[in-house]
């Protein structure tokens, strides 16, 4: 996977779990900013992120991305690393 | 071709041109036989917003079949809740609670969309995390106000109190036994929906290592125990019990839990394994509403044998070696599913002759030849011949499940006859066993003697049907059939059956009202209620209990609240002897007049004009076709019938 596919991937994800086909997602939108983004929904997303990019995110980053942008960091890291 | 197509939906997907996507999508779903469920739920996505809900729909329910990635679930069961009602799942409607000690929304979507494929559309509530033992208990909970018809309990080991070891473990089993039943007591003081028990899954560590099994005050064993104690209580109360530690051995525990979900949102499971949970709960709630898979019909020439008998010979096909015994170890899964209720019937492109020669002449065969309630073996197509084997069976389509080694064979059942499942079976015999053990939908509800003897039951049917073309009259044939029934108040031993045929009769069935086993017990209860069931016998068989009534005394009126029959046994005369005996009855009690009717519904067509077929004449008709009819006892001429009637005192 090349790393220009991750801000792809992680949109459709996005789009897909909070089932908001036409959603724009870019990396300063927060979960705030969109209804049904709630703690359940971003806990199914992150599963959704693993499965997708087979990846493993340690427990206590699983709730504490702070927007979009830093999520798709720790993506690529966690891609580097693998 | 496939990547291309997928690549195309793809730059279409997010181009936002959905009916391009879904057209690039159908071509990569017309090269599988299965189509995967990531392309199943794109197709739902693309179709829905295309507007093309009809395919939106089908794609949705495809999924389930497709395999069990939770993202392909959770997308295609939103695909379903967001479709308008006419293109949801139309064979029941179910109000479905789940109560867990731990947090199991992933289950939530996935249950949905599982129950979609077996027909049912469902309303999901979860009870809020941590209110367990207070829903259950507290009449003012939001579990009360939802008024559920089936509620789904979902316990989990962190729940229990993980000392090593403790003094008495059976006094600890006794008392954990009681607790996690208390719920299935209070639920029951206020609902009489069906009840669905977990088991609890037993973790990986312990401890006492691996060998904390043989040690009886090791938490391992005494969670074995109470799981066996819930079993058998659940068995006992009527109570559906889910054995999901099996289930979860079988994926392997160290998926199905992630710790890393269960600090961080309480999961008691991986959403990896929601959707194949959901999958076997689905199964269970289906069974339990009488919606489970009924029939097996089975090709023969290399599917229970490898080989064709009619160029091979007797001699030719294998039953040994490893191909052999591939194929006898498929006889022996097929043959323990007839003998739990699984109608059986064989469908080959043979001379009838040449195909049954295996079964009379070949040692190693396992099956019989009376094993199968029909045998058809000719050159016709065989979607035709599934018809004939549904006509002659007298169960519909919808019930049948196809097992067949020629992939083009099964491309003509799915396509001819798409209500019938196909098992997808693959080139190798070897995982047939295990493929047909996994198929979900032929899960029992509850076990009675009467689904043990089904295939003798329906082989009777079968052979009376072909009587039936051959007899002279329809007066000859009912004669000929030497029929007894015996008609008797419910009592404890006809119980459970009655409960099961009033859950689960579709198509003989008046007024469709599915009384829960509380309210048929307060039924029996209550003098003002006069309550029958049939048994049918003829020289074929024993059919078993095959009708009830229940009529009420109400104000100087005797009215007939239920009356059912087993679609087996109709046009034999039997609900005219029920009619009879319950006109008596009205008469007994000096009731002048007997007031019956009928609710149509989607699958009921078959008696709405029973009761002016017996004289009754119709009093009043509402907009959406229910009817009310009204007969005077005094002056009735009982109709005559081909049974004799058996009354034990």
């Amino acid at each position: 996977m090349s790393e220009t596919d991750v801000p792809s991937l992680l949109g459709d994800a996005i789009r897909d779990v909070l089932g908001q086909p036409d959603l724009v997602v870019t990396d300063d939108l927060t979960a705030s900013d969109v209804e049904g983004w709630d703690s359940l929904a971003h806990v199914e997303l992150i599963y959704v992120i693993e499965d997708t990019f087979d990846i493993s995110f340690p427990a206590d980053a699983i709730m504490d991305h702070e927007d979009v942008g830093a999520l798709r960091r720790d993506i690529e890291r966690l891609l580097a690393d693998g | 071709m496939i990547e291309d197509a997928l690549d195309r939906a793809s730059d279409l997907e997010r181009g936002g041109d959905a009916a391009g996507a879904a057209d690039a999508l159908a071509v990569a779903a017309a090269e599988f036989e299965v189509v995967p469920d990531d392309i199943c739920a794109r197709l739902a996505q693309a179709c829905a917003k295309a507007g093309r809900s009809e395919a939106a729909a089908h794609w949705a329910v495809r999924t389930v079949d497709g395999g069990t990635g939770f993202r392909s679930w959770r997308s295609a069961s939103r695909v379903l809740a967001q479709l308008p009602e006419e293109h949801r799942p139309a064979k029941r409607d179910l109000r479905i609670a789940l109560l867990s000690t731990a947090t199991v929304t992933p289950l939530v979507p996935c249950l949905g969309l599982a129950l979609a494929r077996a027909g049912i559309d469902t309303q999901i509530h979860e009870t809020p995390f941590g209110q367990y033992w207070q829903e259950t208990i507290d009449p003012a909970a939001g579990l009360r106000a939802f008024d559920p018809d089936v509620i789904v309990l979902v316990p989990d080991h962190h729940a229990l109190h993980r000392a090593t070891e403790v003094d008495d473990p059976d006094t600890w089993v006794a008392e954990e036994t009681a607790r996690w039943t208390t719920p299935w007591t209070s639920l029951r003081s206020w609902s009489s929906a069906e009840l669905v028990q977990l088991s609890f899954v037993h973790p990986e560590d312990d401890a006492l290592g691996f060998a904390a099994a043989s040690v009886a005050t090791s938490f391992r064993a005494r969670l074995r125990a109470l799981d066996d104690a819930l079993a058998r209580t659940a068995g006992a109360e009527g109570v559906a019990f889910l054995d999901v530690d099996t289930l979860a051995s079988a994926i392997g525990k160290r998926t199905w839990f992630d710790p890393r979900y269960w600090h961080v949102a309480k999961h008691p499971f991986s959403m990896d394994v929601a959707p194949e949970l959901a999958l076997r709960l689905a199964a269970t709630v289906a069974a339990r509403v009488g919606l489970s898979r009924k029939v097996l019909v089975t090709d023969l020439d290399n599917t229970l044998w490898h080989g064709v008998i009619g160029d091979d010979g007797l001699r030719g096909i294998e039953l040994t070696g490893p191909r052999g015994e591939a194929h006898v170890d498929f006889q022996h899964a097929i043959s323990q599913l007839a003998e739990r209720g699984i109608v059986l019937a064989a469908c080959s492109k043979n001379d009838d002759k040449t195909a049954r020669e295996p079964f009379v002449e070949h040692p190693d065969m396992v099956i019989d030849l009376v094993d199968f309630a029909a045998f058809v073996a000719n050159w016709e197509p065989k979607p035709d011949n599934l018809r004939t084997i549904a006509r002659q069976l007298g169960l519909p389509l919808d019930s049948f499940v196809f097992a067949d080694d020629n992939p083009a064979e099964r491309a003509a059942i799915r396509h001819a006859l798409p209500m019938v499942d196909v098992l997808a079976l693959s080139d190798d015999p070897t995982t047939w066993r295990e493929d047909l053990g996994r198929y979900p939908w032929f899960e029992p509800g509850s076990l009675t003697d009467d689904d043990r003897r089904r295939t003798e039951v329906y082989r009777a049917r079968a052979q009376a049907a072909e009587l039936a073309e051959g007899a002279a009259s329809m007066d000859d044939f009912l004669a000929d059939l030497q029929m007894v029934a015996t008609l008797a108040p419910i009592d404890e031993l006809s119980f459970d059956r009655v409960v099961q045929l009033i859950g689960k009769t579709n198509q003989f069935n008046v007024t469709t009202r599915r009384h829960s086993s509380e309210t048929v017990r307060s039924m029996v209860d209550d003098p003002a209620w006069v309550h029958r069931t049939a048994r049918l016998e003829d020289r074929f068989a024993d059919h078993g209990l095959v009708a009830v009534a229940l009529a009420r005394e109400d104000e100087g009126v005797f009215e007939i609240d239920t009356l059912l029959m087993s679609c087996r046994v109709i046009g034999r005369g039997l609900e005219t002897a029920l009619i009879e005996d319950l006109i008596a009855a009205a008469s007994d009690r000096d009731l002048p007049v007997i007031r019956a009717h009928y609710r149509p519904t989607e699958r009921n067509d078959l008696v709405r004009d029973l009761f002016t077929d017996h004289g009754f004449r119709t009093v009043g008709v509402d907009a959406d076709g229910s009817s009310t009819f009204e007969l005077d006892v005094a002056g009735h001429d009982p109709r005559p019938t081909h049974i004799t009637i058996r009354r034990p005192t």
